[in-house]
C-alpha cells in the first residue's frame, strides 16, 4: 500500500486510526499498529512479508545474544551474523540478477536471470535492523526483551517502505511508552498534509512531464527540452521522496513517535557535501556512522573510503550501474570538495549554489537512465547536439508558470520562515490560536485537493476507439 | 528544522483548542468518507471514458497471495468513490490553474508509450490494473454491448484472433493535444514510411478483386491541418504532404478523393467538431460533393436534406483533456437526413451470420460525449443499408469512425451500402464482394488512421479473413 492513495486515507488510516485510540494501554496500541503495519506490508507483497518477519526475528535474537553474552566473542559472531543475513537477504532479492547479468556481460556466460521481484521495503527495513544490532553491540542502546516491541519496531508501516531509516535508539523511549496528546496528533496532521500536497499536486506532476521528455524519442527532443524535463525529474524526485518522508514523520506523530528529519531543502545546499547532509539524511548518516568512521573516515585512506562508501552509496539505491555510476560521481566531487573546491568555489556567494545544483541535475540524469546508450543520447542533447528551439515547449512552461514558479521556491525553506514570522507578529495567545486555525484551514484545503486529484489519477478514458 | 512551532510558545500543545479541531476534524472526514464510499450504490459503467469501471474484486486464497485482489480492490475503491464525477471535474480545475495560457492556448503532449521508468525506491506504485474492458462508442440500450474489438494475425495457415493491445494508444500516431481558445486539434506524426504501406495495401486489394468494381480512397486530413496556428504548424506534420504522397503512390486504377482541398476551401465553416477529433456532417458532405465528381453521380443539395441538431456535444478532445475551457463550449452536432427511404441492417460482433434489422440509420438516444454515435448508431462490423434506388449499384465503405458521418449522404445514389468498419469487421471482404454483386469500393480513412499501423494491418487482413468463434478461438491457439 502506499499513502497517497484512496484506499489508505479513506479506509486504512480511519480503521488504523479508531482502533488505535479506542484500545486503552500502550500495549494493546503496539498491538494494534503492528497488526496493522503487517496488513500494509502485505497489501502489496503479501509473500515477500515473510522476509520482513524473518529479518525482524534473527535480529531480535542477535541483539539478545550481544546482550547476554557481553565480553565474549559471542556478540562479534551475531554482528557478523546479522550483516552476512541481511545483505545476503538483499544480495539474493535484489541484486541477483544485476549480479548474474554482470557476470554474464564479462564473461559471455548466458547464466538465467532468476527474475526475482525486489520486495517492497526491503533495502529500508534491513538497514534498521543492522543498525539496531550494531548499536546494541557499541552499547549505545540496551536489546530489546520483548519480540512483539521489536517487531512493531521493525514493521512500523509509517517508515516501512520509503523510509526515513529509523534508528532503534531514536524511537527506545517511544516503542516503550509514548505520550499521546492533541497537540502531538494535530501537528502530525498537519505534516501528513502537506507531504500529501507534495506528492500529488507537485511530484506526480512533475513526473508526468518529466515522462514527456526523458521517455520518448530522443533523436526528436531538443535542448532546451531536454533541460525542462530533467529539471521536472529533479523536483519529482525531491517533492516525492521528501513529500513520503513528511507523510512518515506526519503519521508517526500521530501515533506518538518522533521520527528524524530526512530532509532539510537539500536544493540550497552551497556545496555536494552539504547537499547529502539535506538529502535523504538517514541513510548518509547510516554510511557515515556504520561504514564510513569505522574505515578510518577522513583521517586515513580518504580516498578509499570515499569510493567504498559511495560506490555502496550509488548501488543501495538501484541493482543497476548507472546507479553506481551516480554514486561514485558524488564521492568524486565529495572528494574534490575536501581537496580543493570546499576551500575555493564552495566560498565564493551564488556560485556555490549554481555549482552545486548544476552537479545535483547532472547526477539525477546520471540516476534517472538505466540504459547507458539513452544516457549518453541524453548528455549530448543537454549540451547542445539537440534543435535549439522549441515553441511547443513556450507553452507548456506557460500553462504551468505559476505552478513551476511555486514548486522552485518551496525547495528554499520558505514554509517555516513564513511560520516563524506569522507566529512573531501574533505574540498573544489568541494571535496564536488563530494562526492554528489558519493552518487547520489549509489542511482542509489540502485534502479535498488531494482526494479529488486522486480520484482524477482514476480516470482513464479509453481511447481505442477515437480513430 | 523544527515543524511545529506550537510547541515552543509557552503553553502546552494541547491545549490549544484548533489542535482538538484538526485532529478530529482530520479523522471524522477520513472515516465519514469511508463509511460513504462503502455503503452508497456503486456505478459500473463511466460515459465519460466509456469504460466499464473496475467491478469489485472477489476474495480467493490465490487473489490474495499474488497481490491480485489488493490490486483490484484499490482500482475498485477509486474508479467508485463517492462523487467521482465531481472530484474529477475539482481535479481538472485544480490542474488548469497551474498556469496561464499564452495566447488562449494549452498544450496537452502526448505521453511516450513507452513505459515510464522507475527511479527512485520512494517510489512505489501500484500498476494500474489490467481489469478496465473498453466499451465501444455508442450507447445504444439494445443493442449487446461490444468488448474489445479483434485483430487477426495470419499465423501459418489459420487465423488465429487476438484481441488489440489494451495499451492501444501506442499505435496512434498522436504527438498531443493543443486547445487554443474553444478550439481543440491533435498534432499529427505520421510518416511516408506509413503513408506507402497504407498506400500498399490498397494496391493490394486490386489483385483480389473483380476487375469491374471501381475502388476509391479519400484520406481525410483532421483539423490541426487548418486551424493550428502559423507559429505552431511545425510541430504537427504536414498532412497535405502526406496525403499527397498518398496518392501518388496508388495504383492509378484508384480514383483518389481530393477531400483535402473540397475541406480546404471551406475551412472558414464549421466543419471540424471544437471539443471532438471528428469532422461535423457539413464538413462530410463536402467531401461527398467531391466523392460524387469522381462517381459519377450529381450531390443532392444540403438544402433538400432535414436538418437536425443536437447541442452540447463534448467530444473526445474533451474527454481526454477535461479541459475547462472546453467544457464552457460545447459541439453542436447537425445531421442531415436525405430524402431516401431504407432499411438498415446491423451485424453485431461475433455473430457473423445474421444481421439485427433497424429502422433508421441514426442513433439519436445517443447525447453529450457520445453524441457522434449518432451517425449510423457508432461503428460496428457491419451496416447493411438497402434503398429504394433499385439502379444496380452497391457500395462497400471500408472506414473508421469518419465515415459515419459521411455514408449517410450515400442514401440517394445507391442500392445497397455496406459500411464495413475495418476494425470491427470478422469475415472475408472479398467474398462479401462477390457474393452481393459490388460496383463500388471506398476506402475512407483519416490521414491518423491512414498513418497508423494498426488500421492499416486490419485493412489488409479484411480481404480473406476467417471468422472464429470465441469458443473454439483457445482450442485453435492451443494447437
Amino acid at each position: 500500500m502506499v499513502f497517497a492513495d484512496l484506499t489508505f486515507l479513506y479506509l486504512f488510516l480511519p480503521l488504523n486510526l479508531l482502533l488505535y485510540f479506542a484500545v486503552p494501554h500502550n500495549r494493546w496500541r503496539n498491538a494494534v499498529l503492528t497488526i496493522f503495519s503487517l496488513v500494509f506490508y502485505a497489501w502489496g507483497e503479501p509473500v515477500w512479508i515473510i522476509l520482513l518477519i524473518f529479518s525482524a526475528t534473527i535480529d531480535y535474537f542477535h541483539g539478545l545474544g550481544i546482550a547476554k553474552y557481553p565480553g565474549t566473542k559471542i556478540p562479534k559472531l551475531m554482528v557478523a551474523s546479522s550483516l552476512i543475513l541481511n545483505l545476503g537477504l538483499l544480495g539474493i532479492f535484489k541484486y541477483s540478477d544485476f549480479f548474474i547479468s554482470t557476470i554474464n556481460s564479462i564473461t559471455g556466460l548466458s547464466i538465467p536471470l532468476m527474475g526475482i521481484s525486489l520486495p517492497i521495503g526491503i533495502s529500508f527495513y534491513t538497514f534498521q535492523t543492522i543498525s539496531y544490532v550494531i548499536d546494541v553491540y557499541r552499547g549505545k542502546v540496551p536489546a530489546q526483551r520483548s519480540y512483539t516491541k521489536f517487531l512493531m519496531y521493525v514493521s512500523m508501516y509509517p517508515q516501512l517502505v520509503a523510509g526515513p531509516i529509523v534508528r532503534y535508539s531514536s524511537v527506545m523511549a517511544e516503542v516503550e511508552n509514548r505520550k499521546l496528546s492533541f497537540g502531538h496528533f494535530s501537528a502530525g496532521v498537519s505534516r501528513f498534509c502537506i507531504g500529501l500536497l507534495k506528492k500529488v499536486y507537485v511530484a506526480n506532476h512533475a513526473g508526468e512531464l518529466a515522462s514527456i521528455y526523458l521517455d520518448g524519442d530522443l533523436s526528436k527532443l531538443s535542448t532546451p527540452a531536454a533541460w525542462f524535463g530533467l529539471l521536472m525529474y529533479t523536483l519529482q524526485i525531491y517533492y516525492d521522496f521528501s513529500g513520503y518522508s513528511d507523510m512518515a514523520i506526519g503519521l508517526g506523530r500521530m501515533f506518538g513517535f518522533s521520527f528524524p528529519e530526512n530532509f532539510n531543502y537539500p536544493y540550497i545546499s552551497r556545496s555536494i557535501s552539504e547537499f547529502w547532509r539535506r538529502w535523504h539524511i538517514s541513510l548518509g548518516s547510516f554510511f557515515r556512522d556504520y561504514l564510513y568512521i569505522p574505515l578510518g573516515g577522513n583521517r586515513h585512506h580518504l580516498a578509499r573510503n570515499l569510493l567504498v562508501v559511495w560506490f555502496l552509496t550509488g548501488m543501495w539505491h538501484g541493482a543497476s550501474w548507472n546507479f553506481i555510476l551516480w554514486g561514485l560521481f558524488y564521492g568524486l566531487l565529495i572528494l574534490l570538495e575536501r581537496l580543493l573546491l570546499g576551500k575555493t568555489l564552495c566560498r565564493v556567494p551564488v556560485i556555490n549554489r549554481l555549482y552545486t545544483m548544476f552537479c545535483v541535475v547532472i547526477g539525477w540524469a546520471l540516476f534517472y537512465f538505466t540504459d547507458f546508450s539513452r544516457l549518453g543520447q541524453f548528455l549530448q542533447i543537454l549540451f547542445g547536439a539537440g534543435g535549439a528551439s522549441d515553441p511547443v515547449l513556450g507553452i507548456t512552461l506557460q500553462n504551468n508558470l505559476f505552478w513551476l514558479i511555486g514548486v522552485a521556491a518551496f525547495c528554499a525553506p520558505l514554509a517555516p520562515t513564513f511560520w516563524s514570522w506569522l507566529l512573531g507578529l501574533m505574540r498573544t495567545d489568541a494571535g496564536i490560536e488563530s494562526v492554528g486555525w489558519v493552518q487547520t484551514l489549509m489542511n482542509v484545503f489540502i485534502l479535498v485537493a488531494c482526494t479529488a486529484l486522486l480520484v482524477g489519477q482514476s480516470y482513464n478514458p479509453f481511447l481505442y476507439f477515437r480513430f | 528544522m523544527k515543524k511545529e512551532h506550537f510547541e515552543h510558545t509557552g503553553r502546552k500543545g494541547s491545549s490549544w483548542k484548533f489542535t482538538m479541531v484538526n485532529s478530529i476534524g482530520f479523522c471524522l472526514a477520513l472515516a465519514v468518507f469511508g463509511v460513504l464510499s462503502l455503503c452508497l450504490p456503486k456505478a459500473s459503467f463511466s460515459e465519460v471514458e466509456k469504460r466499464e469501471l473496475a467491478a469489485k474484486p472477489t476474495l480467493s486464497v490465490e487473489s490474495v497471495f499474488s497481490a491480485q485482489f489488493m490490486k483490484e480492490f484499490s482500482a475498485w475503491f477509486a474508479d467508485t468513490f463517492p462523487w467521482r464525477d465531481s472530484f474529477i471535474s475539482t481535479a481538472h480545475l485544480l490542474e488548469d490553474v497551474r498556469g496561464i495560457r499564452p495566447d488562449e492556448i494549452k498544450v496537452y503532449e502526448a505521453k511516450p508509450s513507452a513505459p515510464a521508468q522507475q527511479g527512485t525506491s520512494a517510489k512505489e506504485e501500484e500498476p494500474a490494473p489490467s481489469t478496465k474492458r473498453p466499451r465501444p462508442e455508442h450507447n445504444t440500450p439494445e443493442l449487446p454491448q461490444e468488448q474489445s474489438a479483434p485483430s487477426t494475425q495470419p499465423e501459418g495457415d489459420h487465423i488465429v484472433v487476438t484481441p488489440p493491445d489494451e495499451d492501444a494508444v501506442g499505435y496512434l500516431m498522436d504527438n498531443g493535444i493543443f486547445v487554443f481558445g474553444q478550439r481543440a486539434v491533435n498534432l499529427f506524426g505520421g510518416s511516408h514510411q506509413m503513408a506507402g504501406y497504407y498506400a500498399q495495401t490498397l494496391n493490394s486489394y486490386l489483385d483480389e478483386i473483380d476487375p469491374s468494381v471501381q475502388v476509391y480512397n479519400m484520406v481525410v486530413p483532421c483539423s490541426s491541418e487548418f486551424y493550428l496556428p502559423s507559429r505552431y504548424q511545425a510541430s504537427s506534420a504536414d498532412q497535405w504532404e502526406n496525403i499527397s504522397f498518398i496518392y501518388s503512390q496508388l495504383d492509378e486504377r484508384i480514383k483518389p478523393v481530393d477531400a483535402y482541398n473540397a475541406l480546404a476551401a471551406h475551412a472558414d465553416e464549421y466543419i471540424y467538431f471544437n471539443t471532438d477529433h471528428h469532422w461535423t456532417a457539413l464538413g462530410a458532405y463536402y467531401a461527398y460533393q467531391e466523392f460524387c465528381k469522381e462517381a459519377g453521380l450529381t450531390p443532392a443539395a444540403l438544402e433538400e436534406m432535414e436538418a437536425r441538431t443536437r447541442e452540447g456535444f463534448l467530444g473526445t478532445f474533451y474527454t481526454q483533456t477535461g479541459d475547462p475551457v472546453l467544457a464552457q463550449n460545447p459541439d453542436n452536432l447537425t445531421y442531415y437526413i436525405p430524402d431516401t427511404q431504407y432499411e438498415n441492417y446491423i451485424r453485431m460482433k461475433d455473430q457473423p451470420d445474421s444481421f439485427t434489422r433497424f429502422d433508421s440509420i441514426w442513433g439519436e438516444m445517443a447525447s453529450m460525449t457520445n453524441s457522434y454515435s449518432i451517425f449510423l448508431y457508432g461503428d460496428f462490423p457491419l451496416e447493411k443499408i438497402v434503398t429504394e434506388h433499385k439502379n444496380g449499384r452497391k457500395i462497400v465503405v471500408v472506414k473508421e469512425s469518419y465515415g459515419n458521418a459521411f455514408v449517410p449522404f450515400l442514401l440517394p445514389h445507391f442500392e445497397e451500402i455496406y459500411v464495413v468498419d475495418q476494425r470491427y469487421f470478422q469475415t472475408s471482404l472479398v467474398e462479401l464482394m462477390e457474393e452481393n454483386g459490388v460496383t463500388d469500393l471506398l476506402f475512407l480513412n483519416n490521414v491518423f488512421a491512414a498513418n497508423t499501423a494498426y488500421h492499416i494491418d486490419r485493412i489488409d487482413s479484411l480481404k480473406h479473413q476467417v471468422w472464429i468463434p470465441p469458443q473454439t478461438k483457445e482450442a485453435g491457439e492451443d494447437e
